[in-house]
């Protein structure tokens, strides 16, 4: 069976594995093929598992403002449903085959057997998975500082405005 | 650069040393209003003659718009821009109610007739009667427009609106004019040196004073300096510059003008060239002339002590960064000449209320109003350690800004 280690070893859930550990990891898995069209999972299902895709394409679509919109694309050779491995909250999103698709997938708790087992594979994903997480809400702090910048509060936020009454009041009073 | 960019580049100098950002330069230097109109008269000879028009009208953020119009070929709507915002930050610095406007006509006065300019003049009225008024904008004499011109205006906008005098200053003194207004701008002069001097430890009985020029300005001034003690060494017009070490006689000069003669007609005094009197050692020197009168060239050689600048731009930058550095005091144009606009504000304020002052009550205020603005200017300066010109056009931009901000940009 041709497992195709390499274009996993990019994804950074994968980061610092050697072949063997992702051969490892794939062979913890279990292949499933959708058709087109078929829901893989639905935005507020309890499934817990991590995808693989080998094969194929779909589309994440999330619901908001009364409709279902499509946030990404997404092609063979990328992993989605991470979460689901540390997380037990309800999916975010849905997933929609738009061919044909090819997928693996690890379920949540053959993960947490080998990290039971002291699997150091599992082990290293579960750092990766903390470090992917980090560096996202990094980001989002980062937009949530600049949105309450643009919150206008009258005599703090820093407005050319504001600027100018603070210069022309109190800097160069006379 | 011409004077007048050399007042801009200050203006802009100024913004920087308060750290504006842009928007807010633009805000302040932007005019509200332009208008252009078409003036077309019967010329005496049965032609028909066109002309154009131009009145900008910079801010109206404390008050009524205030300038004077001028008829000359050169006007156009770039010059009218750059002197009405000028009039902006003069109005401010002296605090009086008005904004800052500019305007004129463009024609050459000397090739009309007398007819013809009072036909062009009230053509331009009729034009532009519904963006002026008493409280709303407020035309004076400017370059080739005199007393006799305000008249006109006055009268054609009457005609259209109503007695109404306040709707131009400058007027003749038999038809709603000010007294005082004609000593005016050259008696804020000398309040001002008084106050330079009064603020360096100096006395105006001990110091000798230079004053180029000898026109309305220079004349007024010499007359107020040498009645309150000072010595004026040197003067001069067009046709020569005079000086004795010992001090000139202004009466004796005044009446010597007032004949039609030239000073250099003037017995007890060394004729002197225009560039030696601007040499003088000498205590507080006067330009009372023209514009670019200190430049790179001449700044290292003049050995006054203050310069009170009564005409309009006569120091360049490059002049102006030496002096600095030289530590000789330069009192900026829009302090120093402030008295005229300033006796136009009294006038209208006369005819607002149709009453009449008489000339002790004019100088009163007037010197009440050049002592406060030039000490807030000092203030500023020494505070900030910063040159008096910037002082200037900070306290101005700070009163029109913050009108602006309290009314809600």
């Amino acid at each position: 069976m041709n497992l195709c280690t390499e274009s996993y070893c990019e994804n950074p859930l994968f980061a610092g594995l050697d072949d063997e550990e992702v051969q490892e990891i794939l062979q913890a898995t279990r292949s499933r093929w959708y058709g087109k069209d078929e829901i893989i999972f639905s935005e507020g299902d309890i499934s817990r598992s991590l995808y693989l895709m080998d094969e194929g394409s779909v589309d994440i679509k999330k619901r908001f403002d009364d409709q279902e919109h499509i946030i990404a694309k997404l092609h063979a050779r990328t992993i989605f449903g991470e979460m689901a491995l540390t997380s037990e909250d309800p999916r975010s999103a849905s997933v929609i085959a738009l061919e044909r698709v090819h997928i693996r997938e690890l379920s949540a708790s053959d993960f947490n057997n080998m990290l039971r087992n002291h699997n150091v594979t599992a082990g290293k994903i579960t750092i990766n998975i903390a470090r992917i997480l980090t560096g996202r809400m990094n980001k989002l702090l980062q937009k949530f500082n600049e949105l309450s910048n643009d919150i206008k509060k009258p005599g703090l936020a820093k407005t050319d405005l504001n600027t100018f009454k603070r210069q022309i009041f109190s800097d160069w009073s006379f | 650069m011409n004077a007048f960019e050399a007042t801009n580049h200050y203006l802009r100098n100024s913004m920087e040393v308060m750290e504006l950002e842009e928007r807010v330069q633009k805000l302040l230097l932007q005019p509200d209003r332009q208008v252009t109109v078409e003036v077309a008269v019967e010329l005496d000879n049965g032609n028909i003659g066109n002309y154009v028009g131009f009145r900008s009208q910079h801010s109206n953020a404390r008050g009524p718009y205030k300038g004077g119009l001028r008829y000359h070929p050169s006007v156009d709507m770039n010059h009218a821009n750059s002197l009405a915002s000028l009039m902006t930050w003069k109005t401010a610095l002296v605090d009086i109610p008005y904004g800052g406007a500019k305007g004129g006509i463009n024609c050459d006065p000397q090739k009309l007739s007398e007819t013809e300019v009072e036909r062009i003049t009230r053509k331009f009225v009729d034009n532009i009667h519904d963006v002026i008024g008493p409280t709303v904008d407020i035309p004076a004499p400017d370059v080739n427009t005199s007393a006799r011109e305000m008249a006109w205006i006055m009268s054609q906008y009457s005609k259209l609106h109503g007695f109404s005098p306040g709707v131009v200053t400058g007027k003749p003194l038999d038809l709603f004019g000010a007294q005082g207004r004609e000593e005016a701008t050259g008696r804020g002069v000398w309040v001002i040196c008084e106050e330079v001097l009064k603020a360096t430890k100096r006395e105006t009985g001990n110091c000798r004073f230079v004053i180029q020029g000898f026109g309305n300005v220079g004349s007024y001034a010499a007359k107020f300096i040498s009645e309150a003690g000072g010595k004026v060494i040197a003067v001069s017009d067009v046709n020569g510059a005079i000086f004795n070490g010992n001090g000139l006689d202004v009466p004796t000069l005044i009446s010597l003008v007032k004949q039609g003669q030239s000073v250099s007609g003037y017995k007890e005094a060394d004729s002197i060239s225009h560039d030696e009197l601007l040499r003088l050692e000498c205590d507080v020197l006067i330009p009372a002339a023209l514009g670019e009168v200190f430049v790179k060239d001449n700044a290292d050689e003049i050995q006054a002590k203050i310069i009170v600048e009564a005409a309009n731009g006569p120091t360049m930058p490059e002049a102006d960064e030496i002096f600095n550095q030289r530590d000789i005091l330069v009192v900026p144009d829009i302090l120093a000449n402030a008295g005229g606009v300033t006796c136009s504000y009294f006038e209208w304020v006369q005819n607002m209320q149709y009453f009449k002052w008489d000339l002790s009550k004019t100088r009163k205020e007037l010197d009440k109003v050049m002592r406060e603005s030039s000490r807030t200017v000092f203030n500023l300066a020494s505070s900030h350690d910063i040159s008096l010109r910037t002082a200037a056009f900070i306290i101005a931009i700070g009163r029109v800004g913050k009108a602006r901000v309290l009314q809600g940009i």
